[in-house]
């Protein structure tokens, strides 16, 4: 078991610390997990504008509780949490405590440094996450948004019994993918991980102005979002296969198929076969534009086995063919002209 | 024709100053043209992490002409653009690539150090980004203190295919978002901010890549670079007198033979022809900018003999300076 205690909400030194505790040090901004507690790494950088993010890779063998005492002047906390749970996770803010359960936690939440704060994770967790910390005058530079606006205030106020969680979709993992993936050797390292932290943030806070009047955000039991999560989860696990029926997934997670398809749309804006479908066309896209992968090649990775099925798909969601996406140029003269 | 000049740094200035010669005003960053050169916009940003920029957004009923003039400040513009166009170039320090027709969809770097010349007829749509970017920002964003000798590299190089990057999907698609109508509210800056910083990023990271390709190809120095930029300059600073290439190998105390070859290796052609290439560039333009006389520019370019002038104009454009000179004034 390991107990880690911090009293900064810098995260590099709070990492320095931490290091430090498990007998080692840190070596380029990246604390790797000695063995016998686990795999993997947590790494703290401070970005060029200002912000302090900590990007955590790790599957613990090893039982973890992790402190870190209030702060005065308060800091804002913004955390991308996928934790894969073994038997539980807690999460207690100041005096509230919350318990998440197997298999899965997977959702965007927004903290401050006001309250004691501890997470307690029992063995055999993994922990994919990137958390940010920033202060009100940051906020208010470059999101235009006041620490002491009614809003933020609202929310951090609701805490942990109602905790709001923003449920991440394949936008926020592609994102988080992106910057954890990042090769730290590449010259612009610190390009890509600023970009993606500050796509991260965008879209977590214009989706909450975007709902400013509608707190708490969903009106469903917390336990359902959860079990959502794990149902997104799913979904999206394998896209080399073609998406699980409706019933399939109905079984599997023992609800019924209209609350499923009800709820499901409440957390995550669309419908199961719509958001699979999107997140599949994002990732042929994506493919298709690393120039390593034919159409054909693409197709098969997404489980189409008939390329004109695929190339229709692929057209309904981007309005041209894939065949074009390397020819876009060509593409652009001829809409922007025939705009005229 | 419209013709804007400008040397100052900061884009909102110049945006005045424009303004001023369109004799309209610039509104919370925004200028809206009259009609005439063109219909639509140029808007002014300076963003939360301290970029100075512009989003582009015009059709143009005019030719114009934008020139921003070299200055010793160590400044860098950004450039971002799709144009349409039927006649559009960019010429830098006086080197003009051939004119694109159709769409040029292209982004690149040019430095503060260099000449910047931009031309597109009447009836093209230019729609784009521009942002200045200093060497402290670039150091402290980008991490680029090694990419100090990769921009060095890159801003000597003056041939198209290296210099210019074509633009690829995701930067098209972040500069449509851009060219949206802006999102309201708190948030807008931050949008902004983000998807220039995206452009910025697919673009140095390219680079980084193709300059390191380069370095493998062509192994130069910094301090070499920085040498046959001297020679370069030194070519170029009386264009009625090319210097000899022992006379440039002494300046920079190198020897002749690879000279000749690094210079190549970064300009794409000899001194000499280099040399030539924009002494006819020049002459080009004295004759259909300035108007003046074959005679007058042959004299003013070196040449005492006027058929001399004329064969090595013809040697460049194929075309004698006098039946051009009729064409511009057609």
């Amino acid at each position: 078991m390991i107990v880690f205690q911090t009293d900064h909400p810098d995260f590099h030194i709070s990492l320095k610390k931490f290091a430090s505790a498990l007998g080692t040090s840190l070596s380029h901004d990246t604390l790797h997990l000695p063995q016998h507690y686990g795999n993997g790494y947590l790494r703290a950088l401070r970005m060029p504008n200002g912000l302090s993010v900590c990007i955590i890779d790790v599957a613990a063998e090893t039982a973890m509780e992790l402190h870190r005492s209030a702060v005065e002047p308060y800091f804002f906390v913004l955390s991308f949490d996928e934790i894969y749970i073994k038997k539980t996770a807690v999460h207690i803010i100041g005096n509230e405590k919350t318990e998440h359960f197997p298999p899965l936690f997977s959702a965007a939440f927004l903290n401050s440094t006001m309250f004691h704060d501890t997470a307690i994770l029992t063995e055999g967790c993994t922990v994919y996450s990137v958390k940010i910390i920033f202060d009100g005058k940051w906020m208010q530079r470059y999101l235009g948004i006041d620490g002491e606006d009614k809003l933020v205030k609202r929310y951090l106020a609701l805490r942990t019994k109602k905790l709001l969680l923003e449920p991440l979709d394949g936008t926020y993992r592609n994102h988080m993918d992106e910057l954890i993936s990042a090769d730290i050797n590449n010259p612009v390292y610190f390009a890509i991980i600023e970009n993606r932290v500050m796509l991260l943030i965008e879209r977590f806070f214009s989706r909450l102005l975007k709902r400013a009047g509608k707190l708490p955000l969903y009106r469903i039991e917390q336990s359902d979002i959860y079990k959502m999560m794990t149902v997104e989860a799913e979904l999206t696990r394998d896209f080399s296969s073609p998406a699980p029926t409706i019933e399939a997934l109905s079984d599997k997670f023992d609800i019924s198929v209209s609350k499923l398809k009800r709820q499901f749309r409440q957390v995550y804006g669309s419908s199961v076969y719509d958001y699979f479908q999107q997140l599949r066309m994002e990732k042929a896209k994506k493919l298709l534009l690393t120039g390593h992968y034919t159409i054909k090649e693409v197709g098969y990775q997404m489980a189409y086995h008939n390329i004109s099925n695929f190339s229709r798909a692929f057209k309904k969601a981007y309005q041209f063919l894939p065949s074009e996406l390397q020819n876009f140029r060509k593409k652009t003269a001829v809409r922007i002209i025939s705009d005229d | 024709m419209f013709e804007f000049k400008f040397n100052i740094r900061q884009l909102d200035l110049a945006l005045i100053q424009l303004a001023e010669e369109l004799k309209t005003t610039v509104t919370d960053g925004e200028l809206i043209f009259p009609g005439d050169p063109a219909t639509g916009y140029i808007r002014h940003f300076l963003l939360p992490n301290d970029l100075d920029t512009i989003i582009i957004d015009l059709s143009l009923t005019d030719g114009m002409w934008i020139n921003r003039q070299k200055t010793d400040l160590e400044y860098y513009v950004f450039i971002c653009e799709e144009i349409i166009s039927d006649h559009t170039y960019a010429k830098i320090d006086g080197v003009k690539p051939e004119p694109s027709t159709g769409l040029a969809a292209n982004v690149y770097l040019v430095s503060f150090l260099s000449d910047l010349r931009q031309y597109a007829s009447a009836g093209s749509t230019v729609r784009g980004i521009r942002v200045i970017l200093s060497p402290e920002w670039l150091a402290s964003y980008l991490h680029v203190s090694e990419l100090d000798e990769v921009l060095q590299r890159y801003l000597a190089l003056k041939s198209k295919s290296v210099h210019v990057r074509e633009m690829d999907y995701e930067t098209h698609r972040l500069l449509e978002e851009l060219l949206r109508p802006p999102v309201e509210g708190p948030l807008r800056n931050a949008y902004l901010e983000n998807r220039i910083m995206m452009i910025l990023e697919i673009f140095f990271s390219w680079l980084s890549q193709q300059m390191s390709v380069l370095s493998m190809t062509v192994k130069m120095t910094k301090d070499d670079i920085a040498r046959i930029i001297q020679v370069e300059k030194a070519l170029l600073s009386d264009l009625s007198r090319a210097p000899s290439i022992t006379d440039l190998s002494k300046l920079i105390a190198v020897s002749a033979s690879k000279l000749k070859k690094q210079f190549r290796d970064m300009y794409g052609l000899p001194p000499y022809e280099y040399f030539q290439q924009q002494r006819m560039q020049k002459a080009k333009e004295m004759l259909m900018v300035d108007q003046l006389t074959v005679k007058q520019v042959g004299n003013s370019l070196g040449y005492s003999n006027l058929s001399n002038f004329t064969l090595a104009f013809r040697k460049v454009f194929n075309e004698n300076p006098g039946e051009m000179k009729k064409k511009s004034i057609k």
